[in-house]
């Protein structure tokens, strides 16, 4: 087992929350269902990895209305956009970039 | 699928990194900005400049109009696409943004120029061309740049 270099974030790391990192890291602020499609994923699974980078405090959620429906809009906290910089660091220094 | 906690090798960190990439290069197509949006932006820039061929009271009134309105369409069109973003901190923007709104501050003063210089009010119609042309060659400047700016975000 290698040993985890400094920033390496085993939360941010699994595959399906590392690419709502890397998704919402270029944003401000994106509505759950644009994520869901940008990702190609399912309601479940998106709202399963975004309720464990809640719980890590890595990600907001809030409800707006829009068109009369609520709307669920995500954003990282400073904290998750921290995690997430640090963790690509740790990556990139693992290729040796 | 959850990855182990530990470390990845180099290639699966090298994978990792190309995975980030995919999405960043998705995210670039989700976020671009249509070129309506562009052409009503440039409406709105030259707008300012076609006030002051007004009579003074009505161009006093609605000498911030342009700019608020530009501000609200940013707003509504980011909330009808589900989309917020501040293109300032994507690094690779800030250039595109600078010159446009620099750009912008000489073309007006064409107008300025032309009508209290040379007594020529028409020449904020040019001004007012002039200002469309150049937020759309610029609009044209950002949207190459959109992918790019997106992929090198951090």
């Amino acid at each position: 087992m290698n040993p985890s270099p400094k920033g390496f974030d085993p939360i941010v790391h699994a595959p399906h929350r590392l690419r709502i990192c890397a998704l919402l890291d270029a944003v401000d602020e994106m509505e759950f269902s644009v994520v869901r499609d940008t990702l190609g994923v399912s309601d479940s699974v998106l709202s399963k990895q975004v309720a464990v980078l809640s719980e890590a405090s890595y990600v907001e959620q809030r409800r707006a209305v829009r068109n009369t429906r609520q709307r669920v809009w995500l954003r990282l906290t400073t904290q998750g956009r921290n995690a997430y910089h640090h963790h690509v660091a740790a990556l990139r220094s693992i290729i040796g970039d | 699928m959850e990855r182990h906690a530990s470390a990845p090798t180099v290639e699966e960190a090298r994978a990792t990194l190309a995975e980030i990439d995919e999405v960043r290069v998705a995210t670039a197509r989700a976020t671009a900005t249509p070129r309506w949006y562009w052409a009503a932006v440039a409406t709105l820039i030259s707008s300012a400049a076609l006030i002051q061929l007004l009579p003074p009271t009505p161009r006093i009134a609605l000498a911030v109009v342009p700019g608020l309105a530009t501000a609200a369409l940013a707003l509504t069109y980011q909330r009808q696409v589900g989309v917020k973003l501040n293109s300032w901190r994507l690094r690779r923007m800030r250039l595109p943004i600078v010159v446009l709104v620099a750009g912008c501050l000489p073309l007006m003063a064409v107008g300025a120029v032309g009508d209290h210089v040379f007594d020529a009010p028409w020449s904020w119609l040019a001004s007012g061309a002039l200002l469309a042309g150049w937020t759309m060659a610029c609009a044209t400047w950002i949207e190459r740049r959109w992918e790019s700016a997106v992929r090198s975000a951090t």
